[in-house]
């Protein structure tokens, strides 16, 4: 995958996430988006007072996957909460490489101070440990938040950290790219120094963009839900993969419901498919 | 009447480019160190000057010099570059994008380097149009491929879709070329053309650069250690050593009588005299730029040095129509005492 068609996915992907939340930005992450946005009908919320809460269902004709202790279908949960935790993880992976990109090119092609100090910056983010750090920010914010101020807010804490690395490995590239041969020939050509960083050095990151990017976004996926897991997080009216997952935090529940670690599977699989698709992109390439 | 080829006799009209003085130098401690000192020459439209000299003589850096792309730290410290009379020197960022690639085209001598591995070729060839606002889009693409065609390129259309990786040394120079011309220069600057390709690819290239000289009426400043690439090539041949140009002349002129001794004995180093004749070498090396003599660069390599050699930097002595010579072996004020010239 180039370089371009990412920052241009990352982009649309913004820019998209921004459109579906206009108006009614709850739409963006809550249960209240409808079909044929989200592929399966029934409610994640849906209670069933009949259930036993020590052993609830397995799968059945109407809940695929069984329910959970109070008889919600956790298929149906398990689809809601992805949308919650790969459009968050996509979202923040996708911020981390715009602001890592723009840092990176910034820093790589100006060299000297301005290089120094944004390196120094990034470093300083680097070292900070994210998964507090989101943790801090879920702090100062009110007890109860709604979703959309959830989602927006991790979104933005994990882009804003997972950027430097992603700055970093932009720099090195262009640091180095910029006294190759192919540089000095674009300029012979008469092309402008913004051009030459945007069309010959910002290009030559790409790489190891990608490479950050299938680092950052499993990174993200289990942030969000390790924050959600530890009730910090999504409410469970509204869930995420990791708000679904304090329901299976008990041996018992292991042992009576196995099909509760349902979004274990779920995110495993999405970290694994996305390395394969972008296995796949690069061989193609090459 | 005696013959004598154009070449040797000054063109009515000005120069398309006329180097004067030029100074590169490269800081070091609190002073500077002059990799090119006061180079002074002439390129008429139609014309090809051969750059002659060994590494580290400056030649490179005077092509750099007169494109304003002298590697930093160094820059350019004195003299003029005109282009059709206009100094260059002034010129700000903006306006030198319009002079490099649309005025001057510069062709690198490693391909594999100098083009971006990234990009296809047919797009670095439609980028430089787009940077000269000549096309862009589709037609830019078109046009490129016609360029392909230009320079002789086996299926230029697949040739443009390629990146640099996927074609052979002698495509990708073709493609260099290409792109030195897609913005239709009037000069076009080769720095060691040939010298990173297999030796029938050379010929190759050589023969496309002079074919694109006649059908555009380009001026070639070709920049060869070769002097055997120098005699297919050049109309004239400046000869440097030490960061000067210490002899000028029209090509048969300088083969048939060398003047200056580091001419002559670049020549007779040349293999190819009498079979089984002992190859004569210049004794010494080039010394190193802090450890330049004061006057001509060459003394201490000269069988012929005199006194003031050392000490003096000699002026360029006319000996002969259009044909310059920086040695005080031609000093008047010698040959009227009857000394050997």
């Amino acid at each position: 995958m180039s370089l371009r068609r990412l920052l241009l996915i990352a982009g649309v992907l913004l820019v998209a996430t921004a459109w579906l939340g206009r108006g009614d930005p709850g739409a963006l992450v809550g249960p209240s988006l409808q079909p044929p946005l989200t592929p399966v009908r029934g409610s994640p919320t849906t209670t069933d007072a009949t259930t036993d809460a020590a052993a609830p269902p397995a799968a059945t004709r109407r809940a695929w996957l069984g329910t959970d202790p109070i008889g919600r279908d956790v298929f149906v949960r398990v689809v809601h909460g992805g949308r919650v935790s790969v459009v968050l993880a996509a979202t923040a992976t996708a911020l981390a490489l715009l602001i890592g990109v723009l840092v990176g090119a910034a820093a790589g092609a100006a060299g000297g101070v301005i290089d120094t100090t944004l390196m120094r910056l990034s470093e300083l983010v680097i070292v900070l440990p994210a998964l507090y750090v989101l943790l801090a920010v879920r702090a100062a914010l009110p007890l109860v938040v709604s979703p959309v101020t959830l989602f927006l807010v991790t979104a933005a804490v994990l882009g804003a950290i997972g950027a430097p690395l992603v700055a970093r490995a932009a720099r090195a590239v262009i640091a180095s790219e910029r006294s190759r041969d192919f540089v000095q020939a674009a300029v012979a050509t008469g092309a402008s120094p913004w051009r030459v960083l945007v069309r010959h050095l910002v290009p030559q990151a790409g790489p190891v963009v990608v490479a950050q990017a299938l680092v950052l976004f499993p990174a993200f996926l289990l942030a969000e839900a390790t924050m959600s897991f530890a009730g910090l997080g999504f409410p469970s009216d509204n869930p995420s993969w990791g708000t679904l997952l304090q329901d299976a935090a008990s041996v018992r529940a292991l042992d009576t419901a196995p099909w509760l670690l349902a979004p274990v599977v779920a995110m495993a699989a999405t970290v694994w498919a996305i390395n394969v698709a972008a296995d796949a992109t690069s061989r193609r390439r090459s | 009447m005696t013959t004598t080829f154009p070449s040797d006799t000054a063109p009515p009209q000005p120069p398309l480019l006329a180097v004067r003085g030029l100074d590169v130098a490269f800081p070091r401690g609190a002073g500077w160190l002059h990799a090119v000192r006061g180079v002074s020459f002439d390129i008429h439209r139609g014309e090809t000057l051969g750059l002659v000299g060994e590494s580290g003589s400056g030649k490179s850096l005077t092509a750099f010099g007169v494109i304003g792309l002298v590697p930093a730290p160094g820059r350019t410290t004195g003299g003029a570059v005109l282009l059709d009379g206009r100094d260059l020197a002034g010129l700000s960022e903006l306006e030198w994008c319009g002079v490099r690639g649309r005025r001057i085209g510069f062709v690198f001598q490693e391909p594999m380097t100098a083009l971006d591995p990234v990009h296809t070729v047919g797009t670095q060839i439609a980028e430089v149009l787009a940077v000269h606002g000549l096309a862009r889009g589709r037609e830019a693409l078109e046009r490129a491929i016609a360029l392909l065609d230009d320079v002789a390129m086996p299926e230029p259309s697949l040739a443009a879709r390629a990146y640099p990786h996927q074609l052979s040394g002698g495509m990708r120079q073709r493609a260099m070329i290409a792109i030195a011309l897609a913005g239709d220069p009037d000069l076009l600057i080769a720095d060691e053309p040939t010298t990173a390709l297999d030796v029938t690819v050379q010929a190759q290239i050589l023969d496309l650069l002079r074919l694109l000289k006649a059908r555009r009426r380009l001026a070639l400043l070709l920049i060869t250690h070769d002097l055997g690439v120098v005699a297919q090539m050049a109309d004239r041949v400046a000869v440097m050593y030490g960061g000067r140009v210490v002899e000028t002349s029209g090509v048969r002129e300088l083969f048939a009588t060398p003047r200056h001794p580091y001419t002559r004995g670049l020549l007779e180093s040349v293999p190819g005299g009498s079979a089984g004749a002992r190859l004569v070498a210049i004794d010494g090396v080039v010394p190193a730029l802090d450890a330049m003599p004061a006057g001509c660069a060459f003394t201490p390599r000269c069988g012929e040095r005199l006194a003031r050699c050392g000490d003096d930097p000699p002026p360029a002595f006319d000996v002969g129509a259009a044909h310059q010579s920086r040695c005080w072996l031609h000093d008047a004020a010698r040959v009227d005492r009857g000394l050997r010239p």
